[in-house]
């Protein structure tokens, strides 16, 4: 996708009714998925799987 | 009758015939298609219209009726990507692989039940229905095409259209004892598909043979400029490509994930077909994937993340009419920040770039498992009703999210029963644009197992 991710608060989906049992199990999920992020490097170049297949195409 | 004639049988350019084939088909999917809880649109005067113009004689799909996700939009049809909360939606646009069929010639006989937003591989959907697999109708068909593997394998069309973001066409087909196809990232156009993740959904064909499912395809891939990600492969698909055989070919197998992490009944029955791959004339490698272990769940946060982007508001204001999987799904990914969303496409590409290049070094393609277990019933796969059910419907995409997350082809095939009488699959995987090679080794297996004699005794 093109556009930004906007991230959403607890207090927003508490305020949209979502059980508090589910925001709660949500954040911990969310948090071990995105540990695994923690020792890549950030995205300097834009580099994109679309990218790698053009390449392959010319190749 | 129509029932289990491919699509060759079925080709027509007469407009009596078509129409005469339509109207079986159209009673089929009325009867045996909502007995089996995979229909969810039938417009018997649109269809049998289109069937009555005559089909263009020398199209590949002449007169050949087809059924299809109902992600797939056609103008003034529904559009509820199996959710309660899109009830009453209704299409205005035409899916760009919808138009490429009617040009092809293909007459559009409706829409199959989708897990709710395409977000789940069991096929359960309280709202649109779960779909019985045909084989044994307590048994889950797998999802998300779950209406199109249903159909499909009680015969009532030759194809059907699905789409696999982690494994939603290979494990529904796998389940069904069908051809799926999971075509390259960028092959196969998504613009007016109700999307689930913009960087991984591709579409493709369920199909009851290797021949059917490569005609759908060569009918529906290519450029378009309405899908941002797809890409001007130029790619040249036959039927002709279809019958080079195993021989001489490299294929690879993966014991450390793949096997190692698939129950022993299919383990071991993945290693019989790689021995008889070998029989067949092609050379066995040993291969592993340095960082595969990673793969699925990274899958699944992009899946979450870009879904949560599409899906916002609907959760924010309509998750009581959602199912409580589906929203809680959406919810991981809602916390992703843009920076750790570029991390994660941009290590992506670089684990693509790496992998592609040493993997194929050495070989053609790579045979894995499809499910990693034997395929489950409906109830003990219902992870709202029964939370011990949790834990395996989260194993279910371990072999196929890897590659979704590598953006690869990959293509199941059908090579015998279960213990259960359920069908038993392997998926064929191979490098970006090589679903020519994967056809033509999934042709191999096709002739040399003889699935397609096979029918389930369905209804």
């Amino acid at each position: 996708m093109t556009e930004k991710p906007t991230p959403v608060t607890e207090e927003k989906l508490a305020a949209a009714g979502l059980p508090d049992e589910q925001i709660k199990l949500a954040l911990k999920t969310s948090a071990d998925l995105l540990t695994l992020l923690e020792d890549l490097p950030p995205d300097t170049d834009g580099l994109r799987l679309l990218d790698i297949y053009e390449s392959e195409i010319s190749s | 009758m129509t029932r289990y004639q491919s699509v060759s049988e079925l080709r027509t350019s007469d407009a009596g015939v078509a129409s005469s084939q339509a109207l079986s088909v159209l009673n089929d999917l009325d009867t045996i298609g909502r007995a089996l809880d995979a229909v969810t649109h039938i417009d018997r005067d649109f269809t049998l219209s289109q069937a009555g113009n005559s089909p263009p004689g020398n199209s590949v799909l002449s007169g050949v009726p087809l059924a299809h996700k109902e992600l797939f939009r056609r103008e003034g049809w529904p559009d509820e990507g199996g959710s309660r909360s899109h009830q009453g939606r209704l299409s205005n646009e035409t899916a760009t692989v919808i138009q490429k069929l009617d040009q092809a010639g293909a007459i559009d006989c409706g829409r199959l039940v989708s897990v709710e937003f395409a977000l789940g591989v069991t096929g359960h959907n309280a709202y649109a229905g779960t779909p019985k697999n045909p084989w044994n109708t307590s048994y889950i068909c797998g999802g998300s095409s779950s209406g199109s593997a249903a159909v499909v394998a009680a015969g009532i069309v030759p194809a059907a259209l699905g789409s696999d973001t982690g494994g939603s066409i290979r494990l529904p087909a796998a389940a069904c004892g069908l051809v799926g196809i999971k075509p390259s990232q960028g092959l196969v156009s998504r613009n007016g598909v109700f999307p689930l993740s913009t960087s991984l959904d591709t579409i493709g064909p369920l199909a009851r043979s290797t021949e059917d499912a490569c005609r759908l395809l060569m009918a529906i891939h290519g450029h378009d400029t309405g899908d941002r990600e797809s890409l001007d492969t130029r790619m040249s698909l036959d039927l002709a490509g279809l019958e080079g055989g195993i021989g001489g070919l490299r294929i690879g197998r993966a014991e450390r994930y793949f096997l190692d992490g698939s129950d022993t009944d299919v383990a071991d029955a993945t290693d019989a077909v790689i021995g008889e791959a070998e029989k067949l004339g092609g050379e066995i490698i040993p291969v592993s994937i340095p960082g595969i272990e990673s793969t699925n769940a990274l899958n699944f946060l992009i899946i979450a993340t870009e879904a949560a982007h599409i899906h916002r508001d609907t959760v924010l204001n309509s998750h009581q009419q959602m199912n409580e999987q589906t929203v809680m799904r959406i919810l991981a990914g809602m916390f992703t920040s843009d920076a750790e969303y570029r991390k994660l496409l941009a290590h992506r590409a670089r684990y693509a770039q790496q992998t592609i290049a040493a993997l194929f070094e050495n070989i053609d393609l790579l045979i894995t498992p499809v499910w990693p277990f034997l395929v489950p019933t409906i109830e003990a796969s219902d992870a709202g009703a029964n939370p011990d059910a949790a834990p395996l419907v989260q194993r279910i995409g371990h072999n196929t999210r890897p590659f979704n997350f590598l953006g690869l082809p990959a293509v199941t095939v059908p090579v015998g029963l279960d213990r259960n009488g359920l069908p038993l699959s392997v998926q064929l995987v191979g490098r970006p644009f090589s679903e020519r090679l994967l056809l033509r080794c999934a042709r191999a297996f096709e002739r040399h197992y003889s699935f397609w004699e096979r029918k389930p005794d369905v209804l």
